[in-house]
């Protein structure tokens, strides 16, 4: 759902002061730390993480991290047995 | 900040979530995307090095949460475009199979390419193939 959005913050409001610290602390534009408040926002009104954030530590214990690491050893093992020999690290 | 598609190495370490750069870009992204986007041949690979070592848990879990995300499974003309590897093997610079492929998928969705590694995907884009391509590790 795409459409366009017009805002009106007034001044010396909460909302215009946290916008001006982000855009201040983060240098990005109005517009941004406007959307990044929005997102915010969303996610304090629905509770629950996204998907992309799911992903995010999913697997973050010392032995998940540890298991992960030899997953990608074998990967790059695969790889290597395939063909290639420049992994471009 | 455009969709991108995450290669396999950038995939271990989100889930991981140990690389503080790491995950300040996720947290970036993740502002203004709601699923990460990822190419079923990442998934074969880290579906294969767990089940190379039994990890059925593992297995299971990662299926459900590469399932809630946006898997792009290559069409005909996805590798008909990774194909771009052959030229560059025949210029010495050997990247493999996979890269292409996760790359051809980004262009030719008009998406562009995150990495932690992006030397390969610099190559492809050497050879003259237009994508926008963030180093996530190294932003």
């Amino acid at each position: 759902m795409a459409f366009d959005l017009q805002l009106s913050i007034p001044e010396q409001s909460r909302l215009d002061h946290v916008l001006r610290q982000i855009v201040a602390t983060e240098q990005i534009t109005p517009e941004e730390a406007a959307t990044r408040l929005m997102t915010e926002g969303a996610k304090l009104h629905d509770g629950k993480k996204t998907p992309a954030e799911e992903m995010l530590g999913a697997f973050s214990s010392p032995e998940d991290v540890a298991l992960m690491d030899e997953v990608m050893e074998i990967v790059h093992a695969r790889r290597l047995a395939d063909g290639p020999r420049d992994f471009g690290l | 900040m455009p969709q991108v598609v995450i290669d396999t190495d950038l995939l271990s370490e989100i889930v991981k979530g140990v690389n503080p750069v790491v995950v300040s870009a996720h947290e970036a992204y993740t502002r203004t995307h709601r699923v990460l986007t990822f190419a079923s041949v990442s998934a074969f690979e880290i579906l294969f090095g767990y089940g190379h070592k039994s990890a059925t848990a593992k297995i299971e879990r990662t299926e459900a949460l590469f399932a809630s995300n946006e898997e792009i499974v290559p069409a005909p003309e996805d590798y008909r475009l990774a194909a771009i590897a052959s030229s560059l093997s025949r210029h010495g610079k050997s990247i493999g199979l996979v890269d292409p492929v996760i790359a051809a998928c980004a262009i030719r969705r008009g998406y562009g390419v995150a990495s932690g590694n992006t030397k390969h995907f610099d190559y492809i884009r050497d050879a003259g193939y237009s994508f926008h391509l963030e180093n996530w590790r190294n932003p």
